[in-house]
């Protein structure tokens, strides 16, 4: 008897711990902000894509007058992982170009592959741009 | 006993009412640039990545970039051949690159789906008597297309047991209408594959 009621609060306060575990996990994306070659940009990343997608590096570049950004990353696990990302960019006045034009993109990575994600501003007036990354919501 | 039975008829009954109310179908606005997986079926993501990647790499091109640097060349779009089994609305791709490429401000279009309509416009601007002649569009002064953008979409479809896998490939090409050459081409691959759970459907 004494070992069954043990056993049963043992199992209860598991499952008690891993609820409040479960609780305090943060919702909060994690953003990496820099500047590449006086361009300013943030990469945010939310839920497991900040653990599980490591950002090796951010290049930017000009085609003609428009600005051409490319995001290296690394899937970190040892799984096939798939996430979402999209690029959002913002004029000199911080004001986003095509909020709507802008649409989430479905990617695969192999466990330890290296990808880049890249993406042409809308516009010539684009001056910094914001990764997003998410797992499929 | 007989109002026993009466109010517990009545209580099923509204209690039922209830409850399908409940279950409803219920209809709400979703995120139209969210990623869609309904099944593997052509879909608004699909049609996303194909605009997105193309306007991406045909103005990321250097020759592109070159003759597009001092001046805003006109483009036509013609028709993209659907040569997948699934009906595909492929001007609704080509709607989407459009917008993104006059967005851009490096090119020009010209309509020709709306051929027929200007041409009735000008008809009647010209001929009906109705418009002032001082308002009306001169005949003969339109831009004429430089480039014309057309391609196709393919299909391979397999199916295996619980498994099913759809790839397809849309190839786009700008060709320069004086030369006859292509000076751009791109293409998109996606593939999607659907398996079957041993209590899906």
């Amino acid at each position: 008897m004494t070992y069954r009621t043990f056993s049963q609060r043992t199992f209860l306060a598991l499952i008690v711990a891993g609820a409040l575990c479960a609780g305090c996990s943060s919702n909060n994306p994690a953003a990496e902000t820099g500047s590449v070659e006086k361009t300013k940009y943030q990469v945010i990343a939310s839920g497991d894509t900040e653990d599980r997608v490591d950002i090796l590096g951010v290049a930017t570049a000009r085609v003609g007058d428009l600005m051409r950004a490319s995001v290296e990353m690394k899937n970190d696990s040892n799984f096939a992982y798939t996430f979402e990302y999209r690029f959002k960019w913002y004029d000199g006045n911080n004001i986003e170009i095509d909020p709507e034009g802008s649409a989430w993109t479905p990617v695969s990575v192999m466990p330890n592959e290296t990808r880049s994600l890249q993406d042409t501003a809308p516009n010539p007036t684009a001056a910094t741009f914001k990764l997003f990354l998410q797992e499929k919501p | 006993m007989n109002r026993l039975l009466v109010a517990a008829i009545a209580a099923t009954a509204f209690l039922s009412a209830g409850a399908l109310t409940g279950c409803a179908n219920k209809v709400a606005y979703g995120d139209a640039q969210a990623v869609e997986t309904v099944n593997t079926d052509f879909g608004s993501t699909d049609l996303q990545m194909i605009a997105g990647k193309m306007t991406d790499e045909m103005l990321a091109f250097p020759p592109v970039v070159q003759v597009t640097s001092q001046r805003r060349p006109v483009i036509f779009v013609d028709k993209i051949k659907n040569k997948t089994t699934e009906h595909i609305d492929t001007e609704s791709i080509t709607d989407t690159i459009q917008t993104k490429v006059i967005g851009s401000g490096k090119f020009r279009f010209v309509d020709m789906t709306a051929v027929k309509a200007v041409q009735e416009q000008l008809d009647f601007q010209q001929e009906s008597g109705n418009v002032d002649p001082k308002t009306a569009v001169k005949i003969g002064a339109q831009i004429g297309a430089e480039y014309m953008l057309y391609g196709n979409m393919s299909s391979i479809v397999k199916q295996q047991g619980n498994t099913r896998d759809v790839y397809y490939k849309f190839t786009l090409k700008l060709m320069h209408l004086q030369s006859g050459i292509v000076e751009w081409q791109g293409e998109k691959e996606i593939r999607k594959t659907k398996t079957k759970t041993l209590l899906g459907k």
